[in-house]
């Protein structure tokens, strides 16, 4: 939260991020994600299973506790309508993207098909395939959490 | 408005064809893979009967001159936007000046012999007789009645149905495009046709009905016709498919007058070597039909390129209706999936 530059949290300046780390920390709730048309932000309290090195910083409240917001290193990308996931054109042998390799933002990484309809996963992101959080063939829920983008350059 | 920038062979306008004057002697045209022209159509938001582009498999290349969206079906070749490559079956928005490629270098994985190019509002060409295929043989319909040149420039119709234009909301998702499972997949062949039982080589099974003289050849050449891999020759076209395999030989000449032909019915010449009527051919011949490929397989057909086998299975009329009725479900659900789709937020 502490680069203003990134594209991913350029919408809401530090000060709106803190506003809503201060409120998630007088609650019981575990974790918030807020997305807008081309980021995707998930503030989690520390025991969240996302490993401590994807936030960048961290915010010690006043309370206890602490917790942290983005500028993501790791964007969890997750489905935007409910479908089968799936790595690969149906017509293809291998991935849309391998994990390790470079995606542009934009990219299609991945496809939830419903009946017969293929829609895009994008990466929001300039990265790296970091992998995928759910199978290939998965049915997946609104909002699944479906793979991995690391942030910069291989 | 598109304009054509090079294209290595008959590269057409196509809709569902000329269906009512074959008793007049005007052959069908249309496109020959019917079911990727109407899922192309879908994609973009058009009825599925709207015209588009028949491109065969070979470089081709058209500049988009306005912002349009367009969408590619048929044979999975390499598709570039731009620098850009989409995926099979596939519809998202170009934007004026763009330019799109089709096959050349890297179409190493091509699958398919014809490629469809529909774009939003369809192929504004005259109707002539109630479509606006191009009529090779008559040289009329299409774009001037001829296969499209360098420098040819399309125009495009209005779209039936305004509300099936993407909307500008120019979200990454959006921009993405979308696609559908294409019917090499959703209406694959191992409901009728068993490929481990089949010879180490790729053959694309097709159903066949007994034709008129089938009976007319011996039981044994008649197995032969089931049993054989068929190879398409290299003179096969829209016309017609010419096969090469075992002489299909009668014993005592059959003659027949001529008589109404339709795409997929296959004839015997003598010389034993069937023919198959395409979507050129014209609408009467004379020689022996052995059997004709049912209407929802001729798709198969035309995504089988010169070179490659067929093989012939066996079906009966209630079969033939049963496959049509698949192959319309399957538009169906695409057709109401594809109106969701485009109404959802995403």
């Amino acid at each position: 939260m502490s680069d203003s530059t990134s594209p991913l949290t350029s919408d809401l300046d530090d000060s709106s991020w803190r506003q809503v780390a201060d409120w998630l920390s007088g609650t019981d709730i575990e974790f918030a994600e807020i997305s807008g048309p081309e980021w995707h932000v998930r503030m989690s309290r520390e025991t969240s299973y996302l490993p401590k090195q994807t936030f960048d910083t961290s915010v010690r409240t006043p309370q206890q506790g602490s917790l942290v917001a983005a500028r993501v290193r790791k964007v969890v990308v997750t489905a935007a309508l409910a479908g089968i996931f799936l790595d690969r054109h149906p017509l293809r042998s291998s991935p849309l993207v391998k994990s390790g390799a470079s995606v542009r933002q934009g990219e299609i990484v991945g496809l939830l098909r419903l009946g017969s309809v293929l829609a895009p996963v994008i990466s929001p992101i300039d990265g790296v395939m970091a992998g995928n959080l759910v199978i290939s063939g998965a049915l997946v829920g609104f909002g699944t959490e479906l793979l991995e983008i690391r942030a910069g350059e291989r | 408005m598109i304009e054509v920038l090079s294209t290595g062979a008959l590269s057409t306008v196509q809709d569902m064809g000329r269906t009512s004057y074959r008793r007049f002697g005007v052959g069908t045209a249309g496109a020959m893979d019917q079911l990727a022209l109407a899922i192309g159509n879908l994609l973009v938001g058009n009825s599925p009967d709207a015209a588009g582009i028949e491109v065969p498999v070979l470089a081709f290349q058209v500049r988009f001159l306005v912002d349009i969206d367009f969408a590619i079906t048929g044979a999975d070749c390499a598709i570039d936007l731009d620098g850009k490559t989409l995926l099979p079956w596939w519809q998202c928005r170009a934007k004026a000046g763009q330019v799109l490629t089709l096959g050349g270098d890297g179409c190493g994985f091509a699958a398919g012999a014809r490629s469809y190019l529909l774009i939003a509002g369809g192929v504004d060409v005259p109707e002539v007789l109630g479509s606006r295929s191009t009529q090779m043989r008559g040289r009329f319909g299409g774009h001037l009645g001829r296969a499209l040149v360098e420098g040819d420039q399309l125009k495009t119709g209005a779209l039936s149905d305004p509300s099936q234009r993407l909307d500008s909301k120019g979200s990454q998702t959006s921009i993405a495009g979308f696609g559908i499972v294409p019917p090499v997949v959703a209406l694959d062949a191992s409901s009728f046709f068993d490929a481990s039982a089949a010879e180490s080589v790729p053959v694309t099974p097709v159903r066949v009905i007994p034709a008129a003289e089938y009976g007319a050849f011996d039981a044994a050449v008649a197995r032969e016709f089931w049993e054989a891999n068929w190879k398409i020759t290299a003179q096969s076209d829209r016309y017609g498919y010419r096969l090469a395999g075992p002489a299909l030989n009668l014993t005592t000449s059959l003659e027949t007058r001529s008589h109404g032909v339709v795409p997929g019915v296959i004839q015997v010449p003598p010389g034993g070597q069937p023919i198959i009527q395409m979507r050129d051919a014209q609408p009467s011949g004379g020689y022996p039909k052995i059997g004709t490929v049912i209407e929802a397989d001729l798709w198969r057909l035309a995504q089988s390129p010169a070179g490659s086998r067929i093989r012939f299975v066996a079906a009966t009329y209630s079969q033939g209706l049963a496959a049509s009725r698949m192959a319309s479900e399957y538009l169906n659900k695409a057709r109401h999936l594809i109106s969701l789709y485009r109404s959802m937020n995403v």
